[in-house]
């Protein structure tokens, strides 16, 4: 007989137990290792601290009254993130002011091959940069600057290191969908920070530090 | 070989001699197109194989590879985002409000 994986760990699903049967002091312990991550994927769409942060607050608590719901057919993450996710998505659908953005998101083909701009060769760039203000803000920038569809999949993948699956699940995308909005995203993303883009290897001139690295 | 680095076309197929009995052909376009499933290692390991022949020869998808694995490595990283000062806190409040 078939029987069904287990998907929560143990201590999740005994954290679970608790808040349903009455302490509520335990969702906070429960939630507390996937608090980056309800923040992030708030703010990857809304890209405002303030808002963000009120998105994560009613997300917690929309998770908090339909805990008993939950059945353990998902990662509790997955699950918590879906609720932040769907509860920014609809911030946004009130907010006029990012009409605009949706716009101009739906002309990128995504399904069209992407070329490459720079070929400039990237020495590695060591970890111990993102000690630095100014090499954060860079990359801050650069994922700032895409468009929300490529922006949340770089979010939920390679910041938050959701799978493939559980970003499908969450976006109510196709993992095909996902992995090609994935690679576009990695491929801008490369692009936007590229040594190169000075243009200096086609004006023959030597390198420009514009990069913090 | 290419010449210079915006000149690359799609006909420029890049052909390697594995052995006298086969040719792997793999094209920059095609490489460019895979370079993110290779970095998730989610590609057939024949493709895997002709992509890493490919990357041994061919200076502009070895710098596309490189430059989405290290993009890739710092954003994973902890320390590019992080949540406001007294974030915790604060995430609890309607929760602690509530009727």
């Amino acid at each position: 007989m078939h029987m069904p994986q287990p998907q929560l760990e143990p201590t999740e699903a005994q954290l679970i137990r608790r808040v349903c049967g009455g302490e509520p002091d335990a969702f906070e312990e429960l939630v507390r290792p996937y608090e980056r991550m309800v923040y992030l994927t708030a703010i990857s769409i809304l890209r405002n601290q303030a808002d963000a942060e009120e998105v994560a607050q009613d997300a917690v608590l929309k998770a908090f009254s339909k805990l008993s719901t939950f059945r353990g057919e998902c990662k509790f993450s997955t699950w918590l993130v879906e609720i932040t996710y769907n509860e920014a998505r609809m911030r946004l659908r009130k907010d006029r002011r990012h009409l605009y953005e949706s716009l101009d998101d739906q002309q990128q083909d995504p399904e069209g091959d992407y070329w490459p701009r720079d070929f400039a060769d990237w020495r590695p760039i060591p970890s111990e940069l993102l000690e630095d203000d100014e090499t954060r803000q860079t990359l801050q920038h650069a994922i700032n600057s895409l468009s929300p569809s490529y922006r949340e999949i770089v979010v939920l993948r390679d910041i938050e290191n959701l799978s493939i699956k559980d970003a499908a699940t969450i976006l109510g995308l196709s993992e095909a969908t996902v992995k090609t909005r994935l690679h576009r995203a990695r491929l801008l993303l490369r692009d936007a920070l590229a040594p190169g883009l000075d243009g200096c290897w086609s004006t023959g001139q030597r390198y420009q530090k514009v990069r913090p690295w | 070989m290419l010449e210079h680095r915006t000149e690359i076309s799609e006909s420029e197929t890049l052909v390697i001699k594995k052995d006298a009995m086969t040719t792997i052909e793999i094209s920059c376009v095609e490489v460019w197109r895979e370079v993110s499933n290779y970095l998730e290692a989610d590609i057939s390991p024949e493709l895997r194989e002709r992509m890493e022949a490919h990357f041994k020869v061919c200076v502009h998808c070895s710098a596309v590879l490189d430059g989405m694995r290290n993009i890739v490595g710092l954003v994973a990283d902890g320390r590019l985002f992080q949540t406001p000062p007294g974030f915790h806190k604060r995430l609890y409040s309607k929760i602690r409000l509530r009727p």
